[in-house]
This record gives C-alpha cells, sequence and structure tokens, in this order.
C-alpha cells in the first residue's frame, strides 16, 4: 500500500495536455500526404503504387486531373517512395477528421 | 534399459528434448544422432516406400507427394513417431495445371529447423479426402476451413459445420478456388448454426457477443454454465474474415506487404517480415545484414508493447487499476518511441522485400537509454504486481492448459511455452539475426495465467538484451537489395510473433502470388480457451482470455 | 487574443453544445466492424493515463444502448453486417456515428470484396470519418471533438490548378 502510494506520488501528472496545447508528431511521422502540382508530371507511378488505391488520374477535355482522397489512405508512403520528381511529399499533419468525404480529397490538374 | 535412456537423452541432447525425456523411444535416440531431416524421410520410405509418388527438396523444405489414400497413415506416423508439430494445413487449386486440388500438411522438425509438407492430390470430381482429426487433434479447424474456402470435405470430421462462413453463406460457392470472382457478393440465404448443448438441472447458457462490452474485436462466446463454474465453451468467430487470403492472389507483390501488416495489427511486423522472408526465399535473396539487425529490432520493439499492453490487460481484468495505469503508462512510451523511430506508432511500413525501408541506425542512443529506463520501470512494475496478494490471487491456477492438452493442441508462443512446450521459431527456426544473437527461451510448466504472465515478463527482459546486442553489433552498409524479379516458385516463411509462431506459405507464379496461406498464432491457441475455461468461474473467463492474448482479426482473417 | 483565450472560448461554445444535445459529456460504443486491431490498440491508449479521455467527459460504456456515439472501425465484413446495424438500431437517438481508420473510411486496403463491405457509410450514415492506419490517440480525440462541434475540422478540399 505504502509502496503504491510513493510511486503515484513520484510520478505525479503524466497526462498531455492535448487538444488545448498542440502535439507535434516526431520528425518521421508519416502523415497527410501532399501533392505539389508544380513538381508532379502526370505519369501516374503514384496510382499504380498506392495499395488501397486511393489515388487516380483523369483525363478529360484536354485536362489532367490527379486526386487524392485521404479516406482511405492508409499512410505507407509509397507514393512519395515512387515519384521521381518529388511531387508527394508526407508531412507531419495528422489532424484529418472530417464531417464530409468531400473535404477528404487534393486535387490537381493541368492542360494538356 | 529406458532410465539409460532417458540419461543419455538429458546429457547429451539436453537442448533438443521437447517435452518428458521418458517418453523419447529409440528410434528418436538414432535420429538425435543424425541431425538432418532426410533421416526422417529416410524412414517414412522404409516405412511407406509404395505410397510415396513424388519428393522434392527446397532449402528446408521437403515436400512429399503421397498417395490420397495414406494421409492419416503417414500423418500420424510422422506426428507420433517422431514428435514433429503440425504446424499448417492448407489446400489450394491446381486445376489449371494439373487438374488436382491439393492438400498439404506441413510438420516441423524442429531440432533440424527443417519442415516435412505431405501433399495429396485430389481430383475435382470426388472433392473429397479422410480427415486427420481423430488422431491428430490440431487438424479440426485447419479442415473445416478447407472445407468452406475449396470445397473439398474431410470425410469422418468430428464437427462438419461450416467455420468460415455463416449460416446466410450459399452453398456451393468457395471463395478459394480460381473461378470465383472477389468481387462476387453472394446473396445471403436462410440457415442455421447449431450449437453444442448442455442439459442438466440448473445448466443455463450465456451468450456474449459479437459486440463486447469492453474494446475488444468482435467474436460470439457461448458459455454453459450451472452458478458461476463453467461447463462448456463454445466459441464461434470469423465475424472479421475479410478475404485476406484472397486478396493476396490479387495485388502485386509491393503491396501485398502492406496486407500483410494488417492482418493482425498489433502483429505488424511479425506478419511483415514472414511475408517478405518467403517472397525473398523464392527469389534467392539474401536481405543485407544491416536490414535483418534492424528487422530485428523491430520484430523485439513489437514484442515489448504487446507483452506490456498483455500485462496491463491482465491488471485491469484482476480489477488492479493501479498497476494497469502503470503498465499502460509503460506501454505508450513503447509506442511513442516507435513513433519516434519508425513514423508509426505500430511500426508499420517499414519492410519491404528485400530489406527495410527506413534505417534506424540514428536513433541507437535514444533507443538505448529509453529502455534502460523502462526496464527499471518494468522490473518494478513486475514487482509490485506479483507482491500484490489481490493479484497473485487471481491469476494462481487460473485458466490452466496442461502440457499435454497444450501439445494435442498446439498452443504455441508464450500461452505454450508457459504450459511447458519448449518452441521458438526464433532459435528452432532462426531467421533475421537471431541465429547470431544470444538469448534465453524462457519456458514455465504450471500453465496457468500465472505462467503466462511470467513468461511474457521474462521474454520482455530477454527482449530488451536482443535489442541491446543487435543495436552495438549493427553492421554497416545497405538497408536494402533491389529485388527485381520474382520467378515461380514456393516457399515458407516463418516468424516468432509475440503470440507466437506464424506461418506463410507463398506460391508465386507469372509475377503474381498464385496463393497465399497465413497461419497466424491465434488460429492455433482459440482451441486452447475452450479447455482453460473449463471449471473456472465466469468472471475469470476475461483473464484467461487476456493472458491467452489472442487476435480475432489474425485468426479470421 | 491569446490561444489560451482563444481555446477558453472554443471550450465554453463547445460546453454549450454539448450540453444542448447529450447533457455534459460523451458516451461511446466502440464496435469493431471487422478492423485489425491495430485501431482497438489506439482506443484502449485513450483511457490511458497519458491520454485520458474521461477529462473531456468521454466514457467509453458497455452498452450501444448506453451510447451517444458509436465508433465504428473496420471496412465492415459480411460477418459483422448485421451486428453492426442491431447496434446501430439498439443506440437511442440523438446518435452520432463516427468511422475511425482507413478500413471505416472506404474499405482501406481491403476494399469492396466479397467478405469486406468497404466502409461503414454504405451501411449506416457517418458524422465524421477520421482518416489514418491507424490514427494516433490524438487524432481520434481530435476527431471526437470535430463530431461534437468542439472544434473546427481543419482539412478543406483543395483543388490547385497548375
Amino acid at each position: 500500500m505504502l509502496e503504491i502510494l510513493k510511486r503515484r506520488f513520484r510520478t505525479g501528472i503524466v497526462t498531455t495536455g492535448y487538444p488545448a496545447v498542440p502535439d507535434i508528431a516526431p520528425p518521421g511521422f508519416r502523415g497527410k500526404p501532399e501533392l505539389s502540382g508544380d513538381r508532379c508530371t502526370y505519369c501516374g507511378d503514384c496510382v499504380s503504387a498506392c495499395p488501397p488505391g486511393v489515388i487516380s488520374l483523369e483525363k478529360v477535355n484536354g485536362e489532367e486531373k490527379l486526386t487524392l482522397s485521404y479516406c482511405g489512405c492508409i499512410f505507407c508512403g509509397r507514393c512519395e517512395e515512387v515519384c521521381p520528381y518529388g511531387a508527394v511529399k508526407l508531412t507531419q499533419e495528422y489532424e484529418l477528421a472530417s464531417k464530409t468525404k468531400d473535404d477528404l480529397q487534393t486535387i490537381i490538374r493541368r492542360k494538356t | 534399459m529406458k532410465s539409460q535412456y532417458v540419461d543419455t537423452i538429458k546429457k547429451e541432447f539436453k537442448e533438443f528434448v521437447i517435452g518428458d525425456p521418458a517418453l523419447v523411444n529409440e528410434t528418436y535416440l538414432t535420429l538425435k544422432k543424425d541431425t538432418n531431416v532426410m533421416a526422417y524421410v529416410d524412414a517414412i520410405r522404409k516405412e511407406f516406400g509404395g505410397l510415396i509418388t513424388g519428393e522434392a527438396v527446397l532449402r528446408n523444405e521437403v515436400y512429399l507427394t503421397i498417395k490420397k489414400e495414406a494421409n492419416v497413415k503417414i500423418c500420424d506416423y510422422l506426428y507420433h513417431q517422431f514428435n514433429t508439430p503440425l504446424v499448417s494445413i492448407f489446400a489450394t487449386d491446381e486445376r489449371k495445371t494439373d487438374g488436382h486440388f491439393k492438400v498439404h500438411y506441413v510438420f516441423s522438425c524442429d531440432r533440424e529447423d527443417a519442415f516435412i509438407i505431405l501433399k495429396i492430390n485430389i481430383e475435382e470430381k470426388s472433392p473429397q479426402y479422410r480427415s486427420i482429426t481423430s488422431t491428430i487433434p490440431v487438424a479440426n479447424w485447419y479442415e473445416r476451413e478447407i472445407q468452406d474456402m475449396f470445397g473439398l470435405v474431410p470425410q469422418g470430421h468430428p464437427d462438419p459445420r461450416h467455420l468460415i462462413h455463416f449460416e446466410d453463406w450459399e452453398t456451393g460457392l468457395y471463395p478459394l478456388r480460381k473461378d470465383f470472382d472477389i468481387r462476387t457478393k453472394p446473396k445471403r440465404v436462410k440457415g442455421e448454426y447449431v450449437y453444442r448443448r448442455v442439459d442438466g438441472e440448473g445448466v443455463y447458457e450465456i451468450p456474449v457477443g459479437p459486440v463486447h462490452a469492453g474494446v475488444i474485436e468482435p467474436g460470439h462466446f457461448r458459455f454453459s454454465v450451472a452458478g458461476e463454474p463453467i461447463l462448456n465453451l463454445e466459441i464461434r468467430h470469423f465475424y472479421t474474415h475479410k478475404g485476406v487470403e484472397k486478396l493476396f492472389e490479387n495485388i502485386p507483390f509491393d503491396k501485398a506487404v502492406f496486407l500483410a501488416e494488417r492482418i493482425s495489427g498489433d502483429n505488424s511486423v511479425a506478419h511483415a517480415v514472414a511475408f517478405c522472408q518467403a517472397i525473398e526465399k523464392i527469389a534467392g535473396v539474401e536481405i543485407p545484414p544491416r536490414a535483418k539487425y534492424i528487422r530485428t529490432i523491430l520484430l523485439e520493439h513489437e514484442r515489448l508493447y504487446n507483452h506490456l499492453g498483455d500485462i496491463a490487460g491482465i491488471a485491469t481484468d484482476v480489477a488492479f487499476a493501479f498497476g494497469a495505469a502503470q503498465a499502460n503508462m509503460l506501454k505508450e512510451d513503447l509506442l511513442q518511441l516507435n513513433e519516434y523511430v519508425t513514423g508509426s506508432r505500430l511500426l508499420r511500413g517499414m519492410n519491404t522485400i528485400g530489406g527495410v525501408r527506413r534505417d534506424i541506425g540514428d536513433n541507437k542512443d535514444k533507443i538505448l537509454l529509453k529502455l534502460s529506463t523502462f526496464q527499471q520501470e518494468f522490473r518494478k512494475l513486475m514487482e509490485l504486481l506479483m507482491e500484490t496478494p489481490s493479484v497473485v490471487d487471481r491469476i494462481e491456477t487460473t485458466g490452466r492448459i496442461y502440457n499435454d492438452i497444450a501439445k494435442e493442441l498446439h498452443v504455441v508462443g508464450p500461452a505454450g511455452r508457459a504450459s511447458g512446450i519448449d518452441r521458438d521459431t526464433r532459435r528452432d527456426h532462426p531467421y533475421a539475426a537471431y541465429r547470431e544473437l544470444n538469448f534465453k527461451v524462457q519456458a514455465h510448466k504450471s500453465g496457468d495465467v500465472y505462467a503466462r504472465t511470467r513468461v511474457r515478463a521474462d521474454e520482455v527482459h530477454e527482449s530488451i538484451a536482443i535489442i541491446e546486442q543487435a543495436l552495438w553489433s549493427l553492421p554497416e552498409g545497405a538497408i536494402k537489395n533491389e529485388v527485381k524479379e520474382i520467378p515461380d516458385g514456393f516457399a515458407l516463411g516463418y516468424t516468432e510473433a509475440p503470440r507466437g509462431e506464424t506461418i506463410y506459405w507463398v506460391r508465386t507464379e507469372g509475377g503474381r502470388i498464385e496463393r497465399c496461406k497465413v497461419r497466424d498464432p491465434s488460429f492455433c491457441n482459440w482451441l486452447a480457451i475452450e479447455y482453460a475455461v473449463l471449471d473456472n468461474i465466469v468472471p475469470d473467463f476475461p483473464i484467461i482470455n487476456k493472458s491467452l492474448s489472442l487476435s480475432y482479426s489474425g485468426n479470421d482473417m | 487574443m491569446t490561444v489560451e483565450n482563444e481555446i477558453e472560448i472554443m471550450g465554453q461554445r463547445l460546453n454549450e453544445k454539448i450540453n444542448n444535445m447529450f447533457g455534459r459529456s460523451l458516451h461511446i460504443r466502440e464496435v469493431d466492424a471487422g478492423s485489425c486491431n491495430a485501431c482497438e490498440v489506439e482506443v484502449t491508449a485513450l483511457s490511458n493515463p497519458i491520454y485520458d479521455m474521461e477529462r473531456f467527459g468521454v466514457h467509453i460504456v458497455a452498452s450501444p444502448r448506453h451510447a451517444d456515439m458509436l465508433l465504428v472501425t473496420g471496412p465492415v465484413t459480411r460477418n459483422m453486417e448485421l451486428a453492426l446495424l442491431k447496434t446501430y438500431n439498439a443506440t437511442p437517438s440523438p446518435k452520432l456515428v463516427a468511422a475511425m481508420g482507413s478500413c471505416a473510411c472506404n474499405g482501406g486496403i481491403f476494399g469492396d470484396t466479397y467478405a469486406s463491405g468497404g466502409g461503414v457509410d454504405k451501411f449506416i450514415p457517418v458524422d465524421v470519418y477520421i482518416p489514418g492506419c491507424p490514427p494516433r490517440p490524438q487524432a481520434v480525440i481530435f476527431g471526437l471533438m470535430v463530431a461534437m462541434d468542439k472544434f473546427e475540422q481543419k482539412i478543406r478540399k483543395t483543388e490547385v490548378k497548375a
């Protein structure tokens, strides 16, 4: 009993301040992937490498459109790994909760 | 005469003897001298020459094709005569190549670091074969699984009910047959699942699940009780069946690694490494030494946080909230360390075919520092737990699995080692860097919750020692060898997951996976819980369940 | 205005909302609809002393009949479909549903197959999606806050023309 009390006092408060105090994920964390429209060449390497298949490339009306949906993304980082131009980067961002599926996508497009 | 043998065995082959040396017979002794798996094969040839129709030796795997009618006889001989555990049974659909289904029985020759695989051919026209369950009870679920997934009927099986499919599954649809499309959505039909009944005065049933009161996975438990003691428990699982084995056949190799990680979430590394090892064996690729060490470190990290989680769970279930909170804090420390080192709290995304994806060498000091403080804290925690009478009283003699039952049901991992089964894939079939590292396999005898807790606690210290050794002797060099082409072939991959032996058998064809059989440790250990709870009281069930640390997802896939 | 002030105001607004909807607290029933158990590891972590969900008045309850919210993980397997629907129907209204993890959001790596349903929203209406494989405990806390309208969601659809 005494031992428990002793330990209890030594431990002190361990609870994090999150969400009042922001919590930044460690540097190597695999969070939200971001697309860079300037670097992307629309080669489609990431599309075929994505395990859950949440990246899609469409060609409509002389326009190329690359869509990445975070809904279903498993944050494996394969897209970043295979991209020859560094157009996909996984960031430390993890607060991705959303009320709609629509908000969970990022799109880049260009004219061909 | 017999005692002489026993003495010789004890002296000379101490490290080899599994179980009671008094049961070891003469054949066993002669075999011991020749530590070569071919001696086993020679013995089978001598005994059953005419019944063997084909032989192939690949690395440490011996494939023997035997006549379909001889399966019971030869399996029985191999299993009982040589004490080789049956570690997996699976079927393949090879109708395309030679018009047959095949059923494989995988026996592990632990002392020789080898596997003997018996194969029988089954014609499509008569999809039946003789069940071996009555002689080898381990086969029970495997045969029912094959029946559901391939439509091959084990004749004489004592319990031929559906296992994976539920009562609303349409008959005649077998997902793992090649002509079944993965996207099919079979319609639901009417049916009924019959539970075993226990009748008697005052006997009643308690159905539990699939949605439980705690944060655990779905599964159904049906207790037959008279007052508090449990007379019978029937478990019904496969609620989380996600068609993983079929999915493997439909995705490329690099994606399959991520799928393997998600078969049993808290055993991600063990599954991914087992899968990668099977593919690397097929491709004939040796991974760089640094990658081997990193894999070992990751595997041990995984064991650490899993064991801590189990100990925390046991403390919660015996209502020792303070100990549970302390254990959970230590577990959280480990998860945060994992995240810092690998970018994922559950160590995901680290393995790839040919090596690892990320180097962890830079974090050596951080890991060592964290682990040394962790070890001190953990030691104090275990002292606290084991010296609290309310904890020890609840866990001693609770949920006992005796050695003979454990052996009969092939209980693996810490649960097996707590029942005196001295098996550990890391030592018996060394992989990654385990051959070069020193560690002791922790085994206890009593087989109760107490012993399982002890085994885990001891393994935590062993794991820390392994990580320290591996970090100090981490070789320089690349972390990945490029694997360009994967030829047609088949191989076994195996690891010792925190829950026990994990076995993969992969067959590749034309640059894709033709069949991938996954055997998660929980698939073996679930059957043991039906025995472990007998004569225990209902309130002790959660402790027993937690102490066996069973994965529903890994079992159901 | 300092950050603390801002948080305080936000907290007040949230309290009002929760008070209106659910009294002071949120009771959650976690339903595993076929996850790989990684999400369960993280949900369990939410009640450890580090994250301690109870400080927000968030409890995990034993029955859906006591719950205000279902926290669903997993792609909804064929065998769990009925159990999920029954659990949903047993939860009294008004109720919230959170889909936790990538499989719950749209099937993730398990996709839509003979055994896997491909996401919770195909079976029951979902109020908040929490992506991650598995999401960190902080991400789950954030998601719960978003569901309760305590926090504004951060992510918005982005469309960039090159």
